[in-house]
């Protein structure tokens, strides 16, 4: 049961830079996901903590040895591929006995792992399939429980859900963190949806662009978002670029497009460019009459999208460009229209105020 | 042009055009290709009786006849374990390591099968054999060459011409490989060597089956630089050669058997090769993990380049250096002088280098419709059966083909009397020797094609003509011109079958002159002619190396 540490591992491909200086520390036992927008450089950590790929600078260890000589073979490690890599000239079975089969266990006990593995994964009627006569949730399974045959107790999991029903892969993703607790492994699983990552992750590891943006608990990283990227990727914040007016020893008054937004923040002054984001659950919407929060917005409703038993609901400030998102409970009480105006209301806790990015918002807020 | 296309678009429509047009195809496939190729078996068939009565009825000679066959089949074996034991690695080693120099070598490779076989068959003699002028060991002042006139030196030769089919094979295979496999048998635990063994192995038996037969059928039927390497031993081809006019019934006899072995030999390993398994359990796990440390893989690279340094490259060009010796000064009396001059090289490489040209334009124009037709107008077991024809006419050993179109053409009996054993054959003789080398690539890459896109052009409102034209024509371009360029290649090296078709002239194409002007210098002592011929084949490896280099550019461009 080993620890995982990353020190300083930065890996180029030509010019792009696919990792730059990462590091982090994924304790014994632990179960980490490795979340961040496609091109992250995601699959590229993964590969070299398996050994198959080596970084041009950093040290890897595991379990506190430096292992960045050490083949993939030998470092006791599971790695489960994203495009499966089943190999297509072997059945199902074979591709689950290779593991065991490396470590020259007795052939019966091979069978009798791979079988376990592929009941595991409700598979063990196609034991005796090829893999390109599988459908493609089936094949994610087989390499699953090709990767858990090994016995390595260090299981790294590049996006081993994204192929199955959204159903299926809910309940499979709790199967799976089960699964790794159970047997007590340390876990590195990397994913783009967010969902799955607060669902499962005992520590989120936000990646972007190469480079770690914020580490932390699931929570830490959904409340206390450390950059404005974290906060509009990891529960939709709205986000916006505005201008201090005013400080006191413990807030701001900002001004995004000519409305005045108090927030909660310390450390800015008067004329600063900052970035504000506020959590679209945090802003409520109101009708005339009810009582409001410190900020207090007209707003148009421009579009409403039912997500599970919550609207979505997209509204413009009345008289300016400001869009604001927010996220209310489907009450049956609640009706709301599109063109219906009402008020957007929040506290100033809920405001975030960022430093503005030196390459600019967009370019801070894009995911490539 | 537009107008051109128009009429094309239009031609493609008619259904009766089309019908005409496939026709033609076919005819020529059938009956300038495959029919004359296999002429030699009914023409047999016609004279069994005096095949009994001169072949089988003389102990003597059947037992020259099969002696010959025998060597055949056992210099192509060895061969086949040589290369495919030597080529698999090199094609790793050139597609996964970064070296300096890797271009070059890459190039060089091919150089063995662009260059006439018999120029170099003439190099590796005087590199590997017994003291003679010019030679490596007289240059050196010993008193004995390493390898003596025999088999093994005709081993050393055609393992060195035969190498580039296997490797080229394999590396098409390799490159085509997903190193994703790779990394997941190693995190699985397998070492280098095992997951070379277990995955990537089992993914390139295909091209190594298919390299491993054209290497097979190149060695059963190379004729011109065994004659130049062998002395006393007689390979099949040879044999055919020397008894097309003296016994012919005992040539068709080996000519026969050589296609015979060939076929089943052929078909029996692609049938092997597809049941075949490769294990995937431990095999002698520390014996693996030895041979997958890095010492291990340093010392194998090393050994698999200086092999190719010293058995395939310094014999290759041992003959840039050999007439940098100084020339001999008598000129010996020689038979009929016209051969001999420099006039005759300069008009058989013109020869050489029209026939090339010719053939693979008539390969192209006619073997690109074939393909067309084979991969999209036929389905199932017709296919196959076509399909399992053109891969026919590539495994016919070109020697035992020369004779069979010479039966065909020729005057022999039961034979159309239209041509005589000269220039003309060697014409029909490389038409038909390269049409597959065209027609191969291009049905690979139709198959390999999806035609859903011809569907969407066909859905935009594109006509038949314009959707090749302007979808498929574009994504087979590659193949085309790789097509183009082993059809070249293959006709400008090609010598035993030329030699066969040449019969008694020597004027025909440079290969054959070479092999005239050294068997001339081999019989007389003539050290002129030897040393001329030296000078040519220098020439030639020249000429050779710069088409490869020529080649590399349009495909790099093209790619
Ligand atoms: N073998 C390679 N050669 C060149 N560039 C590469 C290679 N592998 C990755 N990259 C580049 O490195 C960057 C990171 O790639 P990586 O595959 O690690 O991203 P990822 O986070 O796994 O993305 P995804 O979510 O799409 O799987 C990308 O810009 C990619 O184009
Ligand atoms: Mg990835």
């Amino acid at each position: 049961m080993p620890s995982v540490e990353l020190v300083g591992v930065t890996k180029r491909f030509g010019r792009k830079t696919a990792l730059d200086n990462v590091s982090l520390r994924v304790e014994d036992g632990e179960y980490a996901v490795v979340l961040g927008p496609t091109g992250a450089g995601k699959t590229t950590l993964l590969r070299i903590v398996a050994g198959v790929l080596k970084p041009d600078a950093g040290e890897v260890r595991i379990g506190e040895a430096v292992v960045n000589d050490i083949p993939p073979d030998e470092r006791g490690v599971a790695l489960f591929f994203q495009n499966f890599a089943l190999f297509p000239h072997m059945t199902v079975l074979d591709n689950v006995a290779y593991g065991p089969r490396m470590r020259g266990l007795p052939e019966q006990d091979c069978i009798r792992i791979a079988r376990e593995m592929l009941d595991l994964v409700h598979l063990l009627e196609r034991a005796n399939s090829m893999p390109h006569e599988l459908s493609g949730g089936m094949q994610q399974r087989v390499a699953l429980a090709r990767a858990l045959a090994t016995g390595a107790n260090l299981l790294l999991l590049d996006e081993p859900l994204s192929q199955l029903d959204a159903r299926i892969g809910e309940e499979l993703r709790y199967e799976l963190r089960r699964f790794v607790k159970d047997l007590g492994l340390t876990a590195i699983h990397v994913t783009n949806d967010v969902d799955e990552a607060m669902a499962v992750a005992d520590k989120i590891v936000v990646l972007k662009r190469g480079s770690v943006i914020q580490v932390g608990s699931p929570e830490e990283v959904y409340l206390k978002p450390k950059t404005p990227f974290v906060a509009s990727f990891v529960g939709e914040a709205t986000v916006f670029e505005a201008i201090v007016r005013a400080v006191d020893s413990e807030r701001v008054r900002v001004e995004a497009m000519g409305v005045e937004i108090m927030a909660y923040a310390q450390g800015f002054s008067g004329g600063d460019l900052v970035v504000a984001a506020i959590r679209p659950e945090s802003i409520r919407l109101l009708r005339e009459a009810e009582p409001a929060l410190a900020n207090r917005l007209e707003v148009t409703v421009e579009r409403i999208s039912f997500i599970g038993g919550m609207l979505r609901v997209e509204c413009g400030v009345v008289g300016t460009d400001l869009k604001l998102l927010s996220l209310v409970p489907d009450e049956e009480n609640v009706e709301l229209a599109e063109g219906e105006k009402l008020f957007a209301s929040f506290s100033p806790e809920e405001v975030s105020i960022y430093p503005y990015p030196s390459e600019g918002l967009f370019r801070e807020l894009s995911l490539e | 042009m537009a107008s051109l296309s128009g009429l094309l678009d239009k031609a493609t429509r008619s259904a009766l055009a089309r019908k005409a047009f496939n026709f033609t195809v076919l005819a020529f496939f059938f009956g300038f290709v495959l029919i004359p190729s296999l002429w030699v078996f009914p023409h047999t068939l016609t004279r069994l009786d005096q095949m009994y009565t001169q072949v089988i009825a003389k102990p003597e000679v059947l037992s020259e006849a099969v002696t010959s066959l025998i060597r055949s089949v056992e210099i192509a074996l060895a061969v086949v374990v040589i290369d495919v034991a030597v080529g698999v690695p090199v094609a790793w080693i050139l597609v996964r390591r970064k070296f300096m120099g890797k271009e070059f070598l890459d190039t060089l490779l091919d150089l063995p099968v662009t260059m006439p076989t018999s120029a170099l068959g003439f190099s590796i003699y005087l590199f590997w054999a017994t003291p003679r002028k010019l030679s490596m060991a007289d240059l050196l002042g010993l008193k004995t060459g390493f390898l003596s006139e025999g088999p093994l030196l005709v081993l050393a030769l055609h393992a060195v011409f035969c190498l580039p089919y296997v490797v080229r094979s394999v590396i098409g295979m390799v490159s085509e490989l997903d190193p994703t496999y790779e990394y997941a048998a190693r995190t699985l635990g397998a070492p280098s060597f095992t997951t070379f063994r277990t995955v990537s192995l089992p993914s390139i038996v295909p091209g190594i089956v298919s390299g491993a037969i054209l290497a097979f059928t190149r060695s059963v039927s190379e004729t011109g630089a065994t004659m130049i390497v062998a002395g006393w031993y007689e390979t099949a081809p040879v044999y055919i050669k020397r008894m097309c006019d003296v016994n012919p019934d005992a040539a068709s006899l080996v000519t026969i058997s050589l296609i015979a072995t060939s076929l089943v030999l052929v078909f029996a390993l692609s049938a092997l090769s597809a049941y075949w398994r490769v294990p995937i359990v431990r095999v002698l796990p520390s014996l693996e993990r030895w041979l997958s440390t890095a010492k291990a893989s340093a010392v194998r690279d090393f050994v698999i380049l200086a092999f190719l340094a010293v058995v395939v490259f310094a014999p290759t060009f041992y003959i840039a250096v050999a007439p940098l010796q100084a020339p001999p000064q008598a000129q010996a009396q020689r038979p009929d002088s016209t051969e001999f001059g420099w006039d005759a090289f300069a008009e058989t490489l013109v020869n050489s280098l029209l026939i090339a040209s010719g053939a693979t334009a008539v390969g192209l124009l006619l073997g690109l419709p074939l393909a067309m037709y084979i991969s999209r107008r036929l389905s199932g077991r017709l296919k196959v059966l076509l399909d399992t024809l053109v891969n026919v006419s590539v495994i016919v050993p070109t020697s035992a083909l020369a004779y069979s179109l010479y039966l065909f053409w020729g005057d022999a009996p039961g034979g159309l009397g239209l041509f005589e054993k000269g220039l003309a054959l060697v014409v029909v003789v490389h038409m038909v020797l390269t049409f597959p080398y065209v027609v191969r690539p291009i049905l690979s890459a139709l198959e390999g094609l999806d035609p859903v896109y011809e569907e969407a052009a066909l859905t935009l409102g594109a006509k038949p003509y314009t959707v090749f034209r302007t979808v498929v024509l574009p994504l087979i371009r590659p193949a085309i011109l790789a097509g183009v360029v082993l059809s070249f290649t293959r006709s400008f090296s090609e010598t035993g079958a030329t030699v066969i078709a040449s019969g008694a002239q020597v004027r025909t194409t440079v290969p054959v002159l070479i092999v005239g002007w050294v068997k001339q210098a081999q019989k007389l002592g003539d050290q002129v002619a030897l040393y001329n011929a030296s000078i040519a084949c220098a020439l030639l490896l020249g000429l050779s190396y710069a088409m490869l280099v020529a080649f590399r550019l349009v495909m790099g461009r093209v790619k």
